[in-house]
């Protein structure tokens, strides 16, 4: 069983036939300006016919590109990170800013760094013996610091040296 | 203009900063060849080894110092060299400033025993500190080197 809705969507189809078709105008056209519905029905359904269908266009992508472009320049667009300042110190300024901290670094190499004589009255470096060489096998070094003088000492054993001969033969001379 | 003015302010400043060890240049290295024994009747120990009297002893242990040879050096070189002769033992010393923060000189010293070479060495001074330095048994006594920064 059809609805109203559908039996007038087939009349203005032009699908009714017979007697649905008799019976279906009976109902309709009751009323005065029934024959003016008809007439707008028809008419609205003739250029639906004619132009219902979407054109085929020929260049697609040309039109989504189009279409697309324009939904960009409508999109608002996000704010951009705000830029940086650019270093622009002049050449003066930045030679001023070497020589400073060049002066700072020698600052702290000649009161900072424990040097000298304050090292060691702080008892902090002692004198070193960096190496020792001999020819003689027989001479061999060690190094040690006495903490309580203050002193390093290097201690070579080596043979005890008796300048007896040459004292002698000066003697017989 | 400004700015031209501090730089220079800044510039002078390193500069002389940079010279201040060349200004300290007043300093001495003193070295002594050393004769000790133990005596029955020590003499008196020189003026020159009086101030490290104690600490000679109380490493050493030898009641009686003599001073074979010594030389001081006033270090206003970059790099000076000298020499200590004496009868049978002479050492060379070559000083120049200690490239290493926290020491004034590096030394290389030779010692030898009439003219042969008994041993090399090499050290690093710090200001004030006392470097003794044991050699060979010589005439009943002890052959001992001694150097300091002045």
């Amino acid at each position: 069983m059809k609805t109203f809705e559908e039996k007038f969507t087939a009349w203005i189809d032009g699908e009714l036939k017979g007697e649905e078709l008799i019976a279906f105008e009976a109902e309709v056209l009751k009323t005065d300006d029934a024959q003016l519905q008809k007439a707008a029905a028809f008419q609205l359904g003739d250029l639906l016919r004619e132009h219902g269908q979407a054109r085929e266009l020929k260049n697609a992508d040309f039109f989504n590109l189009q279409i697309m472009q324009r939904i960009e320049a409508e999109m608002p667009k996000p704010k951009a990170a705000p830029e940086r300042p650019k270093f622009s110190w002049s050449l003066s300024r930045i030679a001023m800013a070497g020589a400073f901290s060049l002066l700072i670094a020698a600052g702290l190499f000649h009161y900072v760094i424990p040097v000298g004589e304050n090292s060691a009255q702080g008892g902090g470096l002692a004198d070193q013996i960096i190496k020792t060489q001999s020819g003689n096998p027989d001479v061999t070094a060690s190094a040690f610091y006495s903490q309580k003088n203050d002193v390093t000492v290097l201690w070579l054993d080596a043979p005890k040296y008796t300048p007896q001969k040459k004292h002698a033969a000066e003697g017989a001379k | 203009m400004a700015g031209k003015k501090y730089f220079a302010l800044a510039f002078a400043l390193m500069v002389g900063m940079c010279l201040t060890p060349a200004l300290r240049a007043d300093e001495s290295i003193w070295s002594g060849l050393v004769l000790a024994k133990t005596v029955d009747k020590p003499g008196e120990i020189p003026p020159e080894l009086k101030k490290y009297a104690g600490q000679l002893k109380d490493i050493f242990g030898y009641n009686q110092y003599e001073l074979m040879g010594q030389h001081i050096e006033l270090m206003d070189n970059p790099y000076e060299h000298w020499l200590i002769p004496s009868k049978d033992f002479s050492l060379r010393v070559s000083a120049r400033k200690a490239l290493k923060p926290g020491f004034n000189y590096h030394l290389k010293l030779d010692l030898f025993q009439e003219n042969k070479l008994l041993a090399g060495m090499e050290g690093r001074l710090c200001g004030q500190n006392l470097l003794f330095i044991r050699g060979p048994a010589y005439d009943d006594g002890q052959l001992i080197i001694v150097l300091v920064v002045k």
